[in-house]
């Protein structure tokens, strides 16, 4: 799982006059940048082209006019600020820190203009080449030095390399979802496939979670509480919301519901699969660890009646998931069906009530392999239930034994 | 007694706005626009005095404050207060002439410009710059003309002339403590390059500016430049003179860099230059913030 960083993940609120979208009754409707799109974004990245290495003050001021073709005010707003946090500005060379070039320079200058009450005369140039000297600079760079540390100062650095059209097209609207979700005050998702990545995302950023009862089979239900519906509206948590929305785009089949306050309206923003909200679409890794992606290779090879489908629905005991790494399936016969998870650290009492919670939600169906050397404390190992001991690589042949001991079938061939 | 930033109210009033029996807004002019009422509205206090040096002209924000702090109880003018609490006072507008090619430059912006904000005004007479400003950038035409006048702006806030006035100024009064105002922050930094004096501007750190401040106080520093920064809430009662290059000044703004001066001292005699570039709506924005100092 990749997790996003500040910057990817809605760094600043989005302001909420870049919010792009349209109300129908309860209902805001986001207006995401299309292909029809493309032809003034290409026009707009050339522009940034062309002020690379520039002030930004003067891009800034080149971007108040309008750009040679047409484009929508809100959505070229929109795209200004994505293709600004893409930028990573930078400072202009300063020979000098500019602190003391200013400190130095101002006094010395005050100096000799109180000395030229005397002598009648005050020329700027002596003083500028005196104080460079001293500084063991020439005057030009103690000059480029002065206001180099100011924002006004800064230069354009664009992003190596500059996104296409399409792909600048893709990170507004992440920021747009991003920019709905950190205005909600509750969350409802619905997942199908891959629950597990967009939970441990939501777990990692610690963000207030429940789970509900799932409408469909195979679905995980979950209900997250929106930055509004906190006493204090922390950035930190709207910051850690918006990161759920790239990692939606590991699960198969989503539909997030979000109940946003905007434009100082109560509305529902939805979400779904399809929508064009994931930029690094290629980025997204199928394995957690290198041991998962070596066992579903041999896996693969060596049984052949045997389908092995990655990160199937939670199992949910009470009010806990879980999350198993496979589903092994029978081709010919789907009932016979055992799951599988790969433990990481565990101690004795940590199985124990795995174990017990699996009991809870009455699946008798999983297998636990667990590695010998993520131990993290000595104790007897539970008796009861499927577990496979490992050291390094998981054994096919094993697993496919615990299978045929858990889901027997004369019929079935290896 | 608490003493609080405007900030700080805001953050705290709903815990602490029951404990106060009087409230005392300095700088009041600042509230009555929605920004922060907020703030006045969470505290109890029955009795409320609000000061200002410069009362708002909308009538939308004096009726507002009249809610939050109550009626206006006593005003005086400018001339009311020089002599005893402020120094008198001397304006010089030194009207300069444009450059040819500035002229030219000039006049080729405001044809930009100047018949899509007529047209507007014609159409919405009763409309002000702001609601011109909201209208324009919605359309390509608006943003360009928007744009035209940003530059004729620009090009008149320093001109050839205004740096030939500004350098003889400075060595004219060399021996005074000198603030000069700009309109924004670039020409600033073109004053302080060219003649080697301290900026303080916003992005100036607050101890670097601290510390000029201090070094002109100390007499190190004589000359200070500032596009805003210095308007409102710093004090420099060492200023005698103070030169307005440019920049579109509310009566505000304009009243407030001239109170900078204005802090009395034995003899002394408050000298305020204003640069203003002939032939351009500079001429006529002096004379209506002159009109608006003596109201």
């Amino acid at each position: 799982m990749k997790f996003t960083t500040r910057r990817e993940s809605g760094g600043n609120l989005l302001p909420e006059r870049l919010l792009q979208f349209a109300i129908a009754g309860d209902e805001a409707i986001p207006k995401y940048l299309t292909c029809a799109d493309h032809p003034w974004l290409r026009t707009l990245m050339e522009e940034y082209q062309r002020f690379d290495g520039s002030r930004l003050t003067d891009l800034r001021e080149r971007l108040r006019e309008p750009l040679p073709c047409y484009a929508p005010d809100g959505k070229l707003k929109l795209a200004v600020h994505v293709l600004d946090r893409l930028c990573r500005n930078r400072r202009p060379a300063a020979p000098v820190p500019p602190k003391e070039a200013r400190k130095i320079l101002f006094t010395e200058a005050q100096r000799a203009r109180l000395q030229s009450l005397q002598s009648r005369t005050y020329d700027r140039d002596p003083i500028v080449a005196a104080v460079a000297s001293k500084l063991g600079v020439s005057p030009p760079a103690l000059l480029a030095s002065l206001f180099a540390d100011l924002p006004a100062e800064r230069l354009v650095a664009l992003p190596s390399p500059l996104p296409d059209p399409g792909d600048l097209a893709l990170r507004a609207n992440l920021a747009l979802a991003q920019g709905f979700l950190q205005r909600a005050s509750r969350i409802t998702l619905e997942l199908e496939g891959n629950a597990r990545a967009v939970v441990r995302q939501i777990l990692h950023r610690r963000l207030l979670c429940t789970v509900r009862p799932r409408s469909r089979p195979r679905t995980a239900s979950l209900e997250i509480s929106g930055p509004y519906s906190l006493f204090k509206r922390t950035l930190l948590y709207g910051r850690a919301i918006a990161s759920v929305v790239s990692a939606l785009h590991a699960s198969h089949h989503f539909r997030l519901s979000a109940e946003t306050i905007l434009r100082e309206r109560e509305l529902i923003v939805t979400l779904r699969s399809g929508d064009p909200i994931f930029p690094d679409a290629g980025a997204y890794k199928q394995y957690d660890s290198r041991l998962e992606e070596r066992f579903a290779c041999e896996f693969r090879r060596a049984a052949r009646d045997w389908d092995l489908l990655r990160e199937p629905e939670p199992l949910q005991a009470g009010d806990h998931m879980i999350f198993p790494d496979f589903a092994i399936q029978h081709r010919r016969d789907p009932k016979r069906r055992v799951l599988l998870e790969i433990v990481g650290f565990w101690t004795p009492q940590y199985l124990r009530r795995k174990l017990e919670h699996l009991r809870e939600a009455g699946a008798s169906n999983l297998i636990l392999c667990i590695d010998d050397k993520l131990s993290c404390a000595d104790g007897a190992l539970p008796q009861a239930g499927p577990v496979i001991r490992f050291h390094r690589r998981i054994d096919v042949a094993v697993v496919l034994a615990k299978v045929e001991e858990i889901q027997p079938s004369g019929g079935s061939r290896r | 007694m608490t003493v609080a930033t405007f900030a700080s109210a805001f953050h705290h009033m709903d815990v602490l706005g029951n404990r106060f029996d009087l409230l005392v807004v300095d700088e009041v002019h600042h509230f009555g626009n929605g920004m922060s009422d907020e703030s006045l509205e969470l505290c109890t206090a029955p009795a409320r005095i609000g000061l200002t040096g410069t009362p708002p002209g909308s009538h939308h924000q004096r009726s507002r404050l009249e809610e939050l702090i109550g009626p206006e109880v006593y005003r005086q003018t400018l001339s009311d207060l020089t002599g005893e609490f402020l120094a008198p006072l001397r304006i010089v507008t030194l009207a300069l002439d444009l450059t040819p090619d500035e002229r030219r430059a000039y006049a080729d912006e405001v044809a930009v410009y100047q018949p899509v904000c007529r047209r507007f005004f014609r159409y919405t007479p009763r409309a002000s710059w702001q609601d011109f400003q909201r209208a324009a950038v919605r359309t390509d035409e608006g943003r360009r003309a928007l744009a035209a006048w940003r530059r004729s702006r620009r090009l008149v806030a320093f001109t050839q002339a205004k740096q030939r006035a500004l350098a003889q100024l400075l060595h004219e009064h060399r021996e005074s403590r000198l603030l000069v105002f700009t309109g924004d922050n670039d020409t600033a930094y073109s004053v302080a390059r060219d003649h080697c004096v301290m900026p303080i501007t916003c992005d100036i750190g607050c101890q670097e500016r601290t510390q000029a401040l201090k070094q002109f106080r100390a007499g190190e520093l004589h000359v200070l430049v500032s596009a805003q920064v210095l308007n409102e809430g710093m004090d420099v009662p060492e200023a005698g003179v103070a030169v307005l290059v440019g920049g579109r000044l509310g009566a505000r703004e304009y009243l407030q860099r001239i109170g900078r001066v204005l802090r009395p001292a034995p003899g002394k005699q408050a000298l305020v230059y204003e640069l203003v570039a002939r032939g351009t709506h500079e001429v006529h924005d002096a004379a209506r913030k002159r009109r608006e100092l003596v109201a």
